[in-house]
């Protein structure tokens, strides 16, 4: 578990080393045998303090334990677990460092450090303490790898134990709240959603109560131990499903060169995408398709589920806007799949036109799909339609 | 640790003020002194008294420009006092500043300035135990100055996590135009992670477990120091003897004599050397009844009329001879002497002298004036001089009165030394031979004569003994012998003596002052005699021919035919200077130890130079292994060999004791070091200790204990109220209990429920072994504040308050409310 261990000295070892070493030189030029006396009081403690700083972190154990996933700004507690192992001697002013860097950041926000205080830690005990923020930037993080150092008692040496202990942690995008409009545009038929009215599959909505079998009932449903109970077959109901299919993209385009305000609306894109993800399922009991157009075109199809929305956050964590994005791929993908009656909702960092915009381009020949695309919402961040839909705060 | 760096800075200033000063840095020591305790309660406690930034500079800046004027224009002793000077000042106006990482600083250095001036300023040993408590204060102040900047680090980064940021839509009309960059709610800050550190961890500096560690360190570092300091080589036999040095004033001995030179005699303290005796045959030290005369000139021209006592002959170099061996004479006794450096070649003896082993070859005697001296003075390193010198002059622990003549003495030297003329002196020629007379002494009874001239002034009331001349009538044109026996009759030890010799030479009798010490305070517990300034005496000798001793003398050794000098002391009141050591009481003991540490000190701190390490550590060790070894080849030696090493090792010899001290410190730390192994240790020892090793796996309750970081949290904010569990209540009772007691007008429910949900996130963490979810953490986070907002809020009714607290239970601790508050 242990790394390198270094040894050093510190300033404040410097500068009484400095004032040692004048004093050394002042008892043999002078032949004072009263400054040999100080020269050796002051000897000692610097062996004494490499001995104590040696001392207090052998055997000394370091862990941290991280969230699985927060959303970005959401408050991330990290505890980390320093436990003496030792029998006898107490640790004395451990200082613990962790580092946490976000893949492929390249500001210096992206990199932080923090250090940890621990006091005393008795022989035998393990103590806990937490280190806490708010990581703004979405992405995955790497934490570690650790470090200990203790300068006790003096401070005038210091060292450093490396623990290579490392974790990650992803930061999904930051989920804002949909507005009814939103909720409005959704519920209108051939409006903005393709209509569903599916009972089949694992979820099927609300559990409602028990019936007999009929012909035609999916097996899934059959309460067994009731049947057993009762001796014929019966089944569960459900309410009936009303929730509508999402189909969704993001192109979340970026100059070359961007602006903060740029910068600001992909971030908006992808929470706006994100939270729409997140509430269609939670709902459940719909179809979702989520076509992310970063540096690849990437998409997501299938039923509303924990585990898609878990995918489709860990995806979206780590998209990273292009300037070129493959969106024209993505936009006959997210038509074709939704055919003519469906209404795919596009939302871009950019001011996108299906009659005139180069991703249209190859979608304007084909009649079927171009009719399709009369009818995408297209939803532009960096304008005022954005604010009828969804905030954030 | 305001405390701590105020000791530390008031010991170093002590440490100044004990040095060879003067009484000017004595005062300023006290005022430091005094800075450093109304510092601690003005500034530092009750904070009344402050100055600024500013002030304090310019204090500063005053204090070096006063302290440039003394250091510039004068010498090396008065440049030290100076810097010392300078060092006080600033300390006093650091001390009276606000006290921040900074004036820790500059103070601590400062203090470690001021002990190494005083090292230099220093020879008492009183440095040593001053810098040893000095060294136990300064790693506890070190090392609490550590913690604090420690914690410094993380209290002072206090971040504020709180859901700070306002609500902001996507896009709202003009509005969103206006904050266009700054639009996102989450720009990344410059430190989104940090650690907050409990406020109470200052509790830290109160552990007994810390000073315990700087107990144990100060000892560590002591046992190192010795060592350090008794094995780093030295190379030069040069020892350090304060600035003053070599330019030691001498106040009492002199080898001229000059009456009425001053009108009152001064007298010095000052340590002139040590002497010891020891008897040559049996090695054992030699105590006498009485103080031994100690000679250092003899004085055999007076000047009439002046006042003036010279030697008859100047000492020159190429005729010293080295001590011949004592052949035949009586039971030699080596006396051991440790001379402080003076500025003349004059060493100092008992008579008879004789060469013994540990006789420096440099040591010589002039074979006309017998005067004892070193050859090599000028180019002697600084530092006391030691020699050693045999003597035969003790019998039966008494100092013989008589002194066998070194030499045939030539009829003209016996002339000079009765040269007496009667009308330069007729009151005393009077006085002599009406003493003679009176006495009834035959005429060529010179013994006798001598003996009713000594008794002569001793008669009670004839003579008066005073150190001071200060309101005594003197007849202008008479000698001032002449004067003291015929008129006056008040002189100390050097009128005495003059008026004897005169009168010894008034009657025919040989006669010559002696100027030396007469030492009086024998230390019992090193067996020595410490002579001082004080103790500078002057007494006579009369010369007899071998035929005119008298019997009752010849009890030690035969006088020889060159005959022999007669020690006489006129000044009366001399034998009553011996100290009784069976009345000595309490305070005695307490300056005997005192004196015998102070000649440890100097012999083996200040004085230790390369000759003297190697004499007493080098050679010692290096024999005692060499002899070890040895008998080491034969088994049959071993336990021999084994009492011996450690009769050198525990019997309290200098070297035995540094080894065995070294020793012990390697081997505590290899016990230290290798403890763990040694438990694993397969053997009979370990499979005894079995049963015991497996209770102490099993770790004890405070071992066991984990810290949940939201509880701690939890307690101490009830701990801020004064309020802390009990041993018999669970979590939950002491928080449904707190609660009920610190806000019982406030929605109760609410906030017992806000208690109940920390709890039983502790209950889920530290019982149930799991660990919080994020949106678990974030609502026990919420819940500590709203709890913590509660509370507060009730805190403020002090008085509904005080009376919940201290009528309902009477148990709970009252505490003390943030901001000053009592209730």
């Amino acid at each position: 578990m242990f790394g390198k261990t270094r040894i050093t000295i510190c300033r404040e070892g410097l500068y009484y080393l400095v004032v040692l070493s004048f004093i050394v030189a002042g008892a043999i030029m002078r032949e004072i045998n009263l400054l040999v006396v100080i020269a050796g009081m002051m000897l000692a403690p610097v062996f004494i303090n490499l001995r104590l700083a040696i001392a207090t972190l052998s055997r000394l154990t370091i862990d941290r334990r991280l969230p699985g996933s927060i959303g970005a700004g959401d408050l991330l507690v990290v505890e980390v677990t320093v436990k003496n192992t030792r029998r006898w001697l107490a640790s004395w002013a451990v200082v613990a460092e962790d580092r946490a860097e976000r893949a492929g950041g390249r500001q210096k926000h992206d990199r932080q450090r923090v250090e940890l205080f621990f006091p005393h830690v008795a022989a035998g005990e393990t103590q806990t303490v937490s280190y806490r923020g708010r990581l703004m930037t979405r992405g995955r993080y790497r934490f570690g790898p650790l470090k200990m150092s203790s300068r006790f008692p003096l401070g005038l040496v210091r060292r450093t134990v490396v623990v290579d202990k490392t974790d990650t942690l992803l930061v999904c995008p930051r989920l804002g709240r949909l507005k009814d409009t939103w909720h409005a545009v959704s519920r209108t038929e051939q409006s903005g959603t393709l209509t569903s009215r599916s009972r089949r599959g694992l979820i099927e909505g609300d559990f409602y109560g028990l019936r007999d079998y009929r012909a035609g009932d999916s097996r899934h449903w059959i309460h067994w131990r009731t049947s057993a109970r009762r001796g014929s077959l019966t089944v569960r109901e459900f309410e009936r499903q009303q929730e509508q299919d999402l189909a969704i993209l993001l192109d979340p385009w970026l100059p070359d060169e961007p602006t903060a305000g740029q910068l600001d609306n992909v971030e908006l894109a992808v929470s706006f995408v994100a939270t729409a993800v997140a509430e269609q399922c939670r709902r459940g009991g719909s179809r979702l398709w989520v076509g992310t157009a970063g540096r690849s075109a990437t998409a997501f199809d299938g039923a509303c589920s924990a585990a898609l929305m878990d995918e489709v956050m860990e995806h979206m964590a780590e998209l990273e806007a292009h300037s070129a994005p493959p969106i024209s791929e993505l936009l006959a993908r997210g038509l074709q799949r939704f055919g003519p009656s469906g209404r795919l909702v596009v939302v871009s960092t950019r001011r996108l036109d299906p009659h005139q915009d180069e991703p249209f381009a190859d979608i304007r020949n084909n009649p079927a799909m171009a009719h399709a695309a009369e009818r995408c919402l297209i939803v532009d961040v960096g304008s005022e339609t954005l604010g009828k839909y969804f905030e954030i705060e | 640790m305001h405390l701590n760096v105020a000791l530390l800075t008031a010991l170093g200033a002590v440490l100044l003020g004990t040095g060879q000063m003067g009484s000017h840095s004595v005062l300023l020591a006290l005022l430091a002194v005094f800075a450093a305790i109304t510092s601690v309660v003005f500034t530092d406690v009750l904070a009344w008294f402050r100055l600024n930034r500013t002030l304090a500079n310019l204090a500063a800046i005053a204090a070096v420009g006063f302290s440039l004027t003394d250091f510039f224009g004068n010498d090396a002793e008065y440049q030290l006092l100076a810097v010392a000077n300078l060092l006080i000042y600033l300390q006093v106006v650091l001390l009276y500043q606000e006290k921040s990482e900074r004036i820790y600083w500059q103070l601590m250095i400062l203090s470690l300035l001021q002990v190494v001036v005083s090292a230099a300023l220093n020879l008492g040993f009183q440095f040593g135990v001053l810098i040893v408590a000095y060294m136990f204060l300064s790693f506890s102040a070190m090392g609490l100055f550590f913690l604090y900047r420690e914690s410094l680090r993380f209290v002072k980064r206090q971040p504020d996590f709180g859901p700070a940021a306002p609500a902001r839509q996507g896009a709202k009309g003009k509005s969103r135009r206006r904050r266009d960059r700054r639009r996102w709610p989450l720009r990344p800050t410059a430190r989104p992670l940090a650690f907050r550190l409990k406020t109470d961890s200052a509790e830290i500096f109160s552990l007994r477990r810390f000073f315990r560690q700087v107990l144990a360190m100060g000892l560590t570092t002591l046992m190192f120091t010795v060592l350090f300091f008794f094995a780093l080589p030295r190379v030069s036999n040069s020892v350090w003897q304060g600035p003053r040095g070599m330019n030691r004033a001498v106040v009492g001995f002199s080898q001229e004599v000059t009456l009425d030179t001053m009108s009152k005699m001064l007298q010095s303290e000052e340590e002139v050397m040590r002497v010891s005796f020891v008897d040559e045959e049996t090695k054992e030290s030699v105590q006498l009844m009485s103080g031994p005369y100690i000679r250092g000139t003899v004085l055999t021209r007076y000047f009439f009329g002046r006042g003036k006592w010279h030697q008859s002959k100047a000492t020159q170099a190429h005729r010293f001879e080295t001590l011949a061996q004592a052949g035949a004479w009586g039971n030699v006794v080596s006396q051991e002497i440790v001379l402080q450096p003076r500025p003349d070649p004059v060493l100092f003896a008992i008579y008879p002298l004789f060469n013994v082993q540990g006789t420096p070859i440099q040591v010589k005697i002039d074979p006309e004036t017998r005067q004892l001296t070193r050859s090599n003075h000028h180019l002697a390193p600084r530092g006391p001089y030691r020699y050693a010198i045999g003597t035969t002059a003790f019998h039966n622990g008494r100092q013989l009165p008589l002194q066998p003549a070194g030499r045939y003495y030539r009829h003209g030297e016996l002339v000079n030394l009765t040269r007496f003329q009667p009308t330069a002196w007729p009151n005393l020629k009077r006085i002599a031979d009406e003493v003679v007379s009176a006495a009834g002494v035959a005429d060529d009874d010179v013994y006798e004569k001598a003996m009713a001239l000594e008794a002569h002034f001793h008669e009670p009331n004839l003579y008066i003994y005073s150190l001071s001349q200060l309101g005594v009538e003197r007849a202008e044109n008479l000698d001032p012998v002449e004067d003291f026996v015929a008129n006056h009759r008040t002189g100390h030890c050097e009128y005495f003596a003059s008026a004897l010799v005169l009168m010894l030479r008034s009657q025919g009798i040989p006669a010559r002052m002696v100027v030396g010490y007469r030492a009086t305070e024998y230390n019992s517990v090193g067996d020595f005699y410490q002579v001082r300034e004080k103790e500078a005496h002057a007494w006579v000798e009369a010369y007899l021919r071998d035929d005119q001793v008298p019997d009752e003398l010849e009890q030690s050794a035969a006088v020889p035919p060159q005959g022999a000098w007669l020690r006489l002391d006129p000044t009366p009141m001399m034998d009553d200077l011996d100290r009784d050591t069976a009345a000595m009481n309490l305070w005695d003991y307490v300056t005997e130890w005192k004196n015998y540490v102070q000649g440890l000190w100097s012999d083996y701190v200040l004085g230790l130079n390369a000759d003297r390490q190697k004499e007493s550590i080098y050679a010692p060790v290096l024999n005692r292994l060499s002899s070890t070894l040895k008998s080491l080849r034969d088994v049959r030696k071993w336990p021999q060999a084994a009492a011996k090493t450690a009769s050198w090792a525990f019997g309290g010899s200098m070297a035995g004791s540094i080894v065995t001290g070294a020793l012990a410190l390697f081997f505590t730390w290899l016990l230290w070091r290798k403890r763990q192994k040694l438990k694993w240790r397969p053997g009979r020892l370990a499979r005894w200790m079995r049963p015991w090793r497996r209770r102490r796996r099993q770790p004890s309750a405070a071992v066991r204990r984990v810290r949940v970081d939201f509880y701690e949290r939890l307690e101490g904010e009830f701990a801020k109220y004064g309020l802390r569990r009990e041993y018999h209540q669970t979590q939950r009772e002491f928080a449904t209990s707190a609660v009920s007691r610190l806000a019982p007008q406030s929605d109760d429910d609410r906030t017992i429920s806000l208690a109940h949900r920390i709890v039983e996130a502790f209950y889920r963490v530290r019982f149930g072994r799991r660990s919080l979810e994020t949106h678990q953490t974030q609502e026990v986070e919420d819940a500590l504040d709203q709890l913590s907002h509660a509370l507060q809020g009730q805190g403020m009714d002090g008085s509904s308050h005080h009376s919940r607290v201290s009528g309902g239970e009477p148990r709970q601790k009252l505490g003390k409310l943030p901001g000053g508050r009592t209730h």
